[in-house]
């Protein structure tokens, strides 16, 4: 019974997680008429960076367009990942230096941030399983985190289209446990070890 | 500001070089071939050498994520002439992840000599049980070496909340059978059955079928973090704890034809 309850609580946890996401990505704006959810202002679809083999997701930016916020979906099938691995990500990317413009294109030389992937699967947990004695690990399996660092190229379209803007981006990751196991062992371990590469496209919708 | 985007493509360029440029997920186990099965490629390596009565071999265990340590042991030890192999008792990771598998693997594949690797139970976690049945093998398994035999084995009971799947009792009762009555026998696993994390209700199942066979000479364990060395469940089994790596230190086994001597080497 104890066991059901918790293994309720799991799934229902990564619900949670899910919404949690979608809250702090998306900007569910109050109206007269009630909730309702604003149309995200860009789309991504990226390759690799520990969110899948490919990912898509959606997300807002802030007015002054240094801070976004996606929410992805990842697959990674068996024949590349050696298993098949569906999961979600958040990401929060911060562009803290001003887009260089050169005609329709813009460069943002600089995007830092923040990625907290969730994969699906009975063989991950987010808090130790109940037989486990209390706090017998403390890192959660299905949740991995990354900070990352990159770059973006893009092409602006003339005003009134409904692509905005189709940017080409990478990122330069390093995962939580990774980087760990970098600061405990500066000598036997390279930046080069804990470091990953994504590549993605970005585009800015109306 | 531009000199942002130059060291970041340089550095991208750097990565597109590396080994694991794309990682597509944290809990992923794409594994290379020359990565696979080596438990089983180093019982070949182990059965070119000469069987000649007495012989020396060496336990370490819970690698972890003491890489300095393991990389200054793997120095250490291949100056040494006369081992016949080397046993790395569980936890060889810590998150249970590819990226340590391949780390730890790495460092182990310059060893001077045939290694074998059990399975602990941070190996266990997320795909990592999938992946050391890639990388290494059955979790249970059983070799001959100069008269001598070796019985390895998952004793992880947690990972599986003791559901009495681990140890496999029946397996082991099986291998211990086949082994021929002149054979002295070792066995090893991660947790010992003292433990607070062994299966309570197979202690005295596993004590009993070591003690009843009368060939088993030592139960050879991790997982604690200490080092230990005892008859807990009376004569003639020797209890073995191998200490982390993490201290530094090895456990160098000598067998001869009609003794044992054990000794713990710090370096």
């Amino acid at each position: 019974m104890i066991l059901k309850l918790k293994r309720y609580f799991f799934s229902s946890s990564s619900a949670m997680l899910l919404f949690f996401l979608l809250v702090i990505t998306g900007k569910i704006s109050a109206q007269k008429k009630g909730f309702k959810i604003k149309p995200p202002d860009h789309i991504k679809v990226q390759y690799a960076g520990g969110i899948g083999f490919i990912s898509i997701g959606a997300g807002y930016s802030t007015k002054n367009q240094k801070l976004e916020g996606d929410l992805s979906y990842g697959y990674l099938p068996k024949s590349v990942g050696g298993i098949r691995i569906h999961s979600m990500s958040g990401k929060v990317t911060w562009i803290p230096i001003h887009p260089v413009r050169v005609k329709k294109y813009q460069v943002e030389p600089l995007m830092t941030g923040l990625v907290v992937n969730y994969s699906f699967g009975k063989q991950y947990f987010s808090f130790d399983p109940p037989y486990y004695p209390y706090r017998y690990y403390s890192f959660p399996t299905a949740i991995h985190s990354a900070l990352f660092l990159g770059s973006r190229i893009g092409y602006n379209f003339p005003t009134h289209t409904f692509v905005r803007r189709l940017s080409l981006y990478y990122e330069i990751l390093s995962f939580d446990r990774e980087i760990i196991s970098l600061v405990s062992n500066p000598k036997s371990l390279q930046v080069a070890d804990v470091v990953t590469l994504s590549l993605g496209i970005k585009i800015n919708i109306d | 500001m531009m000199r942002f985007l130059f060291t970041n493509l340089v550095l991208s360029i750097f990565l597109l070089s590396c080994e694991k440029t794309f990682t597509y997920n944290a809990n992923e186990i794409q594994i290379e071939e020359k990565d696979r099965d080596q438990n089983t490629k180093n019982l070949e390596r182990l059965r070119s050498k000469p069987q000649n009565g007495s012989f020396n071999f060496i336990v370490i265990s819970d690698t972890q994520r003491f890489y300095e340590e393991l990389d200054d042991f793997v120095e250490k030890v291949n100056s040494y002439p006369n081992i016949s192999f080397v046993v790395v008792n569980g936890d060889i990771t810590d998150f249970g992840l590819r990226s340590e598998y391949l780390w730890i693997s790495q460092r182990l594949q310059k060893l001077s000599f045939p290694f074998f690797v059990v399975i602990g139970n941070h190996d266990m976690l997320g795909n990592g049980r999938e992946l050391y049945k890639q990388m290494y093998g059955p979790e249970n398994f059983g070799f001959s070496f100069s008269g001598h035999k070796f019985i390895v084995l998952n004793s992880n009971s947690q990972e599986v909340g003791h559901n009495g799947s681990l140890p496999d009792t029946t397996w082991l009762q099986q291998e211990l059978s086949a082994t021929p009555s002149q054979q002295k026998i070792f066995i090893i696993s991660h947790i010992a059955p003292f433990s607070g994390d062994f299966d309570r209700s197979l202690e005295q199942t596993y004590a009993r079928i070591l003690t009843n066979n009368g060939n088993v000479i030592h139960s050879i364990h991790g997982h604690e973090g200490i080092s230990y060395s005892g008859q807990p469940y009376g004569p003639p089994v020797n209890y073995l704890v191998v200490n982390s790596i993490k201290e530094r230190s090895f456990v160098l086994i000598k067998v001869d034809t009609n003794d044992t001597e054990v000794e713990k080497v710090l370096f």
